[in-house]
């Protein structure tokens, strides 16, 4: 295989420092060893082999497979809950989820390649923190928390640091609950709509750009941050684009 | 810590190998185990050139460490000898230069074990990550769906 010289091209897992592996026995095992200078989780592994190449160099892998307890997606009268392991080939297959929430089900099924939906994990989505990562939009526009070993945090609060490992995302159930995610505009625009009987609330995220959470009575979407905006799309645009995502997704859901 | 020695099944033999964690899947099986077939590109699980099976399911070998098939069944396009998949790709001439083709038969493999009567349509969402730069895709399209065709005659 051709291995160019350190430095000569580019960073890549072949140039990189070696690393030591922890293969987790325990959640406890893997937060003491992910609080080790220069550790990285690796669930999938698909993000993390990725870093490599924008030249990040992990020197203790901390390898979370072995947890079981972050597996699995249960579903209560309250809540559907689902484990940071689940990956996105199971979670958008689960049938109980399909049962209760179908539209988010098949939002999951979208993300990703088929090799990497049988590999990335859910927890892998959001703490990658990358804004073309789109789980933590659809989180967002479903209001759901995100659970750590040390806290919780809802999808917007995740850019800032985590508190622990996260160890399942919970998603809270109401009467008349349905989703629609909308991305034939990505990478520039993205959308998601959910609505229930007592409200609901939507999402707008790009490529670039961190996801925004929207009332579903902004219909004009006024109340989006002037800083939703960069080179490649203006506030303007994404307004005017995003408003009209908006009611087309109202439109659908109500439909429905 | 010394490197660890990793024993999984490859095209259907037991192996194993010792390596560093950082040792890339598809590395290691170009470089220790010959598997010519896995072709890697991108590096970052996007182009499909180096899909593998693992379990039963693909994998994007570049894209994941040698580690993490401790224990697991990969197969690489090398075990397709004879597969109606090969022969359908042949009969089809789906490949030209052929660095995509190893790929893309392992993905065509994962979708007929998943859904053994896929639409055309079907095939294509699922083959879309993969990418080829020269044939283009009609031909491997049409060769899938004769494959699939053919085995479920033969089922």
């Amino acid at each position: 295989m051709f291995r160019p010289a350190h430095g000569l091209i580019a960073t890549t897992v072949h140039t990189a420092p070696r690393a030591a592996l922890c293969r987790a026995g325990s959640v406890a095992e893997a937060v003491a060893a992910l609080a080790q200078p220069g550790a990285a989780a690796v669930a999938g592994g698909t993000d993390l082999c990725a870093h490599y190449n924008l030249g990040e160099a992990p020197v203790l892998l901390v390898c979370l497979a072995r947890l079981d307890t972050l597996r699995g997606i249960e579903v209560t009268p309250g809540e559907i809950r689902i484990g940071a392991l689940v990956t996105h080939a199971q979670g958008s297959r689960d049938p109980d989820l399909r049962a209760v929430l179908p539209g988010f089900a098949n939002a999951w099924a979208m993300l990703a390649n088929p090799r990497v939906r049988h590999r990335a994990t859910i927890g892998g989505n959001i703490m990658a923190r990358h804004t073309r990562y789109e789980m933590s939009l659809l989180l967002m526009a479903l209001g759901a928390r995100l659970v750590f070993t040390d806290g919780t945090r809802s999808p917007a609060d995740i850019w800032q640091g985590a508190p622990g490992l996260l160890t399942h995302i919970a998603i809270p159930r109401h009467p008349g609950q349905r989703f629609l995610y909308m991305r034939g505009l990505r990478p520039q625009l993205t959308l998601a709509v959910h609505c229930h009987d007592g409200g609901g609330m939507a999402a707008i995220a790009t490529e670039w750009l961190r996801p925004q959470p929207v009332a579903l009575a902004d219909t004009g979407l006024e109340t989006l941050p002037e800083s939703f905006a960069d080179q490649v799309i203006s506030h303007w645009y994404a307004r005017r684009a995003g408003a009209t995502l908006l009611a087309r997704g109202m439109e659908a859901l109500h439909a429905a | 810590m010394p490197p660890e020695t990793i024993r999984f099944t490859l095209d259907g033999r037991d192996v194993a190998i010792t390596a560093e964690p950082t040792e890339p899947l598809a590395h290691a099986l170009r470089e220790s185990f010959a598997a010519q077939g896995v072709r890697v590109a991108c590096s970052r699980a996007v182009c499909g050139a180096c899909t593998v099976l693992v379990d039963g399911t693909p994998a994007a070998s570049c894209a994941m460490f040698l580690w993490q098939v401790e224990g697991a069944c990969v197969e690489t396009v090398a075990g397709l000898r004879d597969h109606p998949l090969q022969q359908a790709f042949a009969r089809h001439g789906a490949f030209q230069c052929g660095y995509c083709t190893g790929g893309f038969l392992m993905l065509a493999k994962a979708l007929l074990a998943e859904n053994p009567s896929p639409s055309r349509a079907e095939i294509a969402e699922y083959l879309s990550s993969n990418i080829c730069r020269c044939t283009g895709y009609s031909v491997i399209i049409e060769a899938v769906e004769q494959a699939a065709a053919g085995m479920r005659a033969t089922a």
